[in-house]
This record gives structure tokens, C-alpha cells and sequence, in this order.
């Protein structure tokens, strides 16, 4: 079957792609730690970059989020069900990989003679699978009785959900219970992260390219109207919920093995809300919108992180420069106060702790400006980034019809 | 059908055979589009049976209702307003798609071949309907005329053998609204369909319909031929009011 051979093919570049990546990322991971801290500077910066474990951790979490963004996006975006419990389904997922690898791992480890490297390319398999399953169980468990009704009522019972099993997690005493869950095999690396990644991608892309896809989607548009050209809504939303139950599941195991530990409270209401507003920003039905909000979001967390605190003063000038000199936000009353607001309270700060005392209190500012942006953003473009669009090779094509088709003016 | 203490539609009794066309009037409240709504499964009749080419049908679900062959539009237009006019025409056909999720997961198996009659199909429906030009378009930005037309032309796409239309000409012009009854005739001789029409210009009514039912509180006051139904004194009454 010639597609069956095109796909293999595509799987198998995809493989040697993101291995050889990883192979890069392990030998320039070694270079840059056995190189003096003093000598750091003379390294090619590509190796500077790549090599320092930080920066790699940011692309891994990134490439989780991606996972989490894209499944999120399948429920909420495409199918039009608003959930918010997604970090529920990830500590499922977390959890029972972790259980595997830590308490049946070791026995298989020996029955079979694995390496370690054997043991990670044979263990985070099964426990991905593992984690996917139990969490496309819950998943049914939640979505069955919450899909068959018309309305709102998934995100209550997926808020609800989301509570529940961090209350199961903290008392159960085998999986650390409110210790957190510790010790757990380093399994993850890049090569894992972005393969399931580039999964998640390509299997929700080709589910809205085809006929059950366009059904998700008539769905989201009319529950009625879909009803009435034949479409079983309840099956299909609940299809989609429990896929986007199994992707977060994935996510949570690859977390897991890659922090190392597992703890209940990385997986509360927030994390949640992290992944809304990732969707929400790329535009909720985009894919490439998810993928792009998720990768920028993870690593403008970080930057922020590090920018000193005289910067937020200077930001909030900026700002209100922008806000005053844009005749848009100006008609926008709320914004604009919100703005002045922030911008006062930040140069006010200034000159009464100083620039020193704001540094110490950058954790706090780094979140009022992180939401701040997110405030912006919804009210200039509420339907995200992309709105629904993608992103595409179709898409630069279109544009540069555009431009060459333009007829010249005499 | 009764809605807590409100009676909707009573003593409702249709009889259709193939291929006619039958129009259902009346004034607002009477419980024309309830009756719709109770033979495509949106509502369970409280008492009562409807019977489809041999499937008691008040007791399933929509989407089954639809599966059988019966194929609706809607008073105020329900389209998927943010897929292309094609995507709304191929949504139509996503029950009969022919291969698995997990087919079109992967894009494997039946799914290339599949999807090709699929479009194919959808192609030649909406450009018999002269839609196939704004067919990349997403539906929100059609026309009004032209969204009337491509609930129609998505409701056809479900293969049906019973058509109902909930006021296809609501909100057009004379003009438009003369193009949409010969559309209508158009349909039914082309696609060889049963058709019920809830309807309130009355030159469509009297011009195509084979029978006309007339609703009036919920009761069916009158039942005959466009000619017999003009001159039926209850259901002047019910038009103009009683004579003092």
C-alpha cells in the first residue's frame, strides 16, 4: 500500500531527525560541562546554548507543553467542550507511568538484561502506553456522564475531576501521598519528548482533515444542526475528550520522568488554567497556535524570570507610551486604566523601595506582568493569535500569490 | 407534545406518500416548528407515534432520525458557521464516511479513496446549487440567500428521502423568495424527495404543495388541497380573525 509506505517513511526521517538532535544535544551536554566556568565563553554559542542543561529543560517542558496544548485544543478548540481539568488527566498519566517504572521496572529491568539505556528505551514506551490508557479510562469515566448532556456541565464536573484526584493522590501513601512521589528513572530526553510531540501533531492535524474531524468540528459549531445531518454528537465528544485525556495522560509520564518526581501540587488548578491559556492565546482550533502560545509561553515564564527588576518599571513606561500613542486602546476604556494603573504602580515602586528592593520582589511582578500581557493580548485579539487559522506551507503559498497577483497600479 | 403545562401540538396526524409535497401553515405559536422538531427527534412526543418508511421514530435519537432519511432546515439558519460551505456540505456525509477514527488518524486505509468520492460528490452537490465558486468560503460570510441555500444543499447532502424545510423564504424578497419555490420544485423532481414545508408566503404554498395542513393552537383546524384550503371558513377565521 503505497500511503502505508509514504507514512513509514515519514516515521522512520522523524525518528533519525529528533535522534540525531538528541545525540547532538547529549555530546554538547558533555562538552559543556566538562569545560571551566571561566572558559564557558570561549564555546561556538550554538554549544553554549544547546549544552546548558537549563536551556534543554526549557525545550523539554516546552515540548510537554505542546502535548498538553495540542490535546487541550482537540477538546476545547475543536470540539467546542470546555474543560478544565487537563492537569488531571496529567497526573493520571504521571502517576501510573511513575508506578510502573518504579515498582515494576526494576523487576523487568532484570528479567530481560536491560541496560540503562535499554531500560529507558523499553520501559518509557510501556509506561507511556500505561499513562495514555489510564488516563483515556478516566477520561470515559468523567466524559460519559457529562458529554450526554448539552451545555456547560463538563467544566464543572472536569474542575470537580481535577480536585478529586489530587485529594486521591495526596492520600495514597504508596505514590508519596503529599510528599510527592520521589525517585522516579530519568527516562525522558528530547528524542522522546518531541517524537510524541510531533505524535500528537500529526495524529490531531490528520483526525481535522478528515470526515471525523469535520464532524468534531460541525459539533463545536451546532450541536443541533450536527445532530441533524446524521452526526452522533455525544460519541464524538466523548471520543475527543477521552483522546485529549490519553495526550495529557502521555505528557504527565513524560513530566514525570524527566523532573524526576511527581508532586500533587504541580498539577492543581493552575496548571489547568496554564494550559487554557496557551489555547486561548494561539487561538483556540489552531494547532499551530497551540504549538507556538505553548513554546512562547514556556519560555517567556523563564525570561521574565530573569529580567531585573528595574526592567518592569521601564516596561510599564513603554507600555503606557504604546497604550497613549494607539488610538485603539485609547477607545478601549478598561485597558487603557488597567494600563495607567500599572504603569503609576510600577514607577511609584520604583522610587519608593528602589530598584534593589524591586529586584527581590521580581517573583511577585514577573506574574502581574505575565498576566498583564495575557490581558492585552485577549482584548486586542480576542480569538488569539491565529483565530483558527494555521499556519502552513498552503498558507505562505497564499500570501505569495497575493503579493504576486496584485494587479500593478498605472 | 406538551411542555409542562403548555400544549404544543395535539392530535397531530400526517400522512405522507412518496414524493409528495405537503405544507404546513398557520400563525405564530401554532406548533409548526414543534411538529418538526418531534419528527426529527429533537423533541419526544409526550404520547403518540411517528412511523418512518416502516422505523417507529419518536423514540430515537436526532442523528438516527437523520441516518434513516429525514433531512431538516432551520427557521433561523444553523449552519457551521466557521467551516468552509464545502467542510459544511462534507460534515453532512461524516456518517457514511466509510473508515474509522483510527483510519483517519493515520490517513490510512479506505481514507484517500474515501475522501475523494466524498468531495466529489459534495462538489458536484453545491455547484448544481451555483455554490461551487464560494465553496472555500467559510458560511458565516455567505449571503443571506445563499446560507438559506446551503442548509438546503447540506441537508441534501444526508442522502434524505423526506425533506422538511422550516421557512426557507423567511427574510427574503419577492424575487428571492420566487427563486427559492422554484428551487424547491427543482428539488423534489431532481431528487425524487418527499417533502414537508412550514411556510407563511402564501404564493409558495398554494403554488407547490400538493396538500396543505393548517395549525392553529396547537390543533390541526384544516386538511386538503391548496383549493379547498383557501375557502375553508375555520381557517380564514383563523387568518383574519373571526367575522363580528
Amino acid at each position: 500500500m503505497p500511503t502505508l509506505l509514504r507514512r513509514a517513511c515519514l516515521l522512520l526521517a522523524t525518528v533519525a531527525l529528533l535522534g540525531a538532535i538528541n545525540e547532538g544535544l547529549t555530546r554538547v551536554g558533555v562538552t559543556y560541562r566538562n569545560t571551566d566556568t571561566e572558559d564557558l565563553g570561549k564555546l561556538p554559542l550554538l554549544v553554549r546554548l544547546a549544552g546548558n542543561p537549563y536551556n534543554v529543560q526549557i525545550l523539554i517542558i516546552a515540548g510537554v507543553n505542546i502535548i498538553l496544548a495540542v490535546s487541550l485544543n482537540l477538546i476545547n478548540g475543536i470540539t467546542g467542550q470546555f474543560s478544565i481539568g487537563h492537569a488531571g488527566f496529567m497526573a493520571i498519566g504521571g502517576y501510573a507511568a511513575a508506578t510502573l517504572t518504579k515498582f515494576i521496572g526494576p523487576r523487568l529491568i532484570e528479567a530481560l538484561h536491560l541496560s540503562p539505556l535499554g531500560a529507558a528505551n523499553v520501559l518509557l514506551p510501556l509506561a507511556l502506553v500505561l499513562a495514555a490508557l489510564a488516563a483515556a479510562l478516566a477520561g470515559l469515566l468523567v466524559g460519559v456522564p457529562s458529554l450526554r448532556l448539552k451545555g456547560d456541565y463538563l467544566a464543572i464536573v472536569t474542575l470537580g475531576f481535577g480536585e478529586i484526584i489530587l485529594v486521591l493522590i495526596v492520600n495514597i501513601e504508596q505514590i508519596g501521598g503529599a510528599r510527592g512521589f520521589p525517585d522516579i528513572p530519568l527516562y525522558t530526553n528530547f528524542f522522546w519528548v518531541y517524537l510524541m510531540a510531533v505524535a500528537t501533531v500529526a495524529t490531531v492535524r490528520n483526525l481535522m482533515m478528515s470526515a471525523h474531524g469535520r464532524a468534531l468540528m460541525a459539533v463545536r459549531d451546532d450541536e443541533v444542526a450536527a445532530e441533524a445531518v446524521g452526526i452522533n454528537t455525544t460519541l464524538y465528544k466523548v471520543a475527543a475528550f477521552v483522546m485529549g485525556s490519553a495526550f495529557a495522560g502521555m505528557a504527565g509520564a513524560l513530566q514525570g520522568h524527566f523532573i524526576q518526581s511527581l508532586h500533587p501540587n504541580s498539577f492543581s488548578f493552575l496548571k489547568s488554567v496554564e494550559v487554557l491559556v496557551m489555547i486561548v492565546l494561539g487561538g483556540l482550533g489552531s494547532l499551530t497556535g497551540s504549538i507556538f502560545a505553548a513554546v512562547s509561553l514556556t519560555v517567556l515564564q523563564e525570561v521574565l524570570r530573569e529580567l531585573p527588576g528595574v526592567m518592569w518599571c521601564a516596561y510599564g513606561l513603554v507600555a503606557l507610551g504604546a497604550v497613549t500613542a494607539y488610538p485603539r486602546y485609547t477607545a478601549r476604556r478598561p485597558l487603557f486604566a488597567i494600563n495607567v494603573a500599572l504603569a503609576v504602580t510600577l514607577v511609584w515602586l520604583l522610587f519608593h523601595f528602589g530598584a534593589g528592593e524591586l529586584e527581590a520582589r521580581k517573583q511577585y511582578l514577573r506574574m502581574i506582568v505575565y498576566s498583564f500581557m495575557l490581558i492585552v493580548l485577549m482584548l486586542q485579539r480576542p480569538q488569539g493569535l491565529l483565530g483558527r487559522g494555521e499556519v502552513s506551507l498552503d498558507w505562505f503559498r497564499r500570501i505569495a500569490r497575493r503579493r504576486g497577483g496584485k494587479p500593478v497600479a498605472a | 407534545m406538551r411542555f409542562g403545562g403548555l400544549t404544543a401540538v395535539e392530535d397531530f396526524n400526517l400522512e405522507l406518500a412518496p414524493g409528495e409535497l405537503v405544507s404546513i401553515i398557520g400563525p405564530n405559536g401554532a406548533g409548526k416548528t414543534t411538529a418538526f422538531n418531534m419528527l426529527t427527534g429533537v423533541y419526544n412526543p409526550t404520547t403518540g407515534a411517528i412511523d418512518f418508511a416502516g422505523t417507529a421514530t419518536h423514540r430515537l435519537p436526532p442523528y438516527r432520525i437523520a441516518r434513516l432519511g429525514v433531512a431538516r432546515t432551520f427557521q433561523n439558519i444553523r449552519l457551521f458557521k466557521d467551516l468552509s460551505v464545502l467542510d459544511n456540505v462534507r460534515a453532512a456525509v461524516s456518517f457514511r464516511a466509510g473508515y474509522g477514527l483510527a483510519a483517519g488518524m493515520l490517513h490510512v486505509g479506505k481514507f484517500a479513496r474515501r475522501e475523494t468520492t466524498i468531495r466529489a460528490e459534495a462538489e458536484q452537490l453545491l455547484a448544481i446549487f451555483a455554490l461551487g465558486a464560494r465553496q472555500h468560503e467559510l458560511a458565516r460570510n455567505l449571503p443571506y440567500g445563499d446560507q438559506r441555500k446551503l442548509e438546503i444543499v447540506r441537508a441534501l447532502a444526508t442522502q434524505p428521502k423526506l425533506l422538511l424545510l422550516d421557512e426557507p423564504t423567511s427574510g427574503m424578497n419577492p424575487t428571492e423568495t420566487v427563486a427559492t419555490r422554484d428551487l424547491i420544485a427543482q428539488i423534489r423532481r431532481d431528487f425524487d424527495l418527499t417533502v414537508l414545508l412550514i411556510e407563511h408566503h402564501m404564493s409558495v404554498v398554494m403554488n407547490i404543495s400538493d396538500r396543505i395542513v393548517v395549525l392553529d393552537g396547537g390543533k390541526t383546524i384544516a386538511v386538503g388541497t391548496p383549493h379547498e384550503v383557501r375557502t375553508n371558513p375555520r381557517v380564514i377565521a383563523a387568518y383574519l380573525g373571526e367575522a363580528a
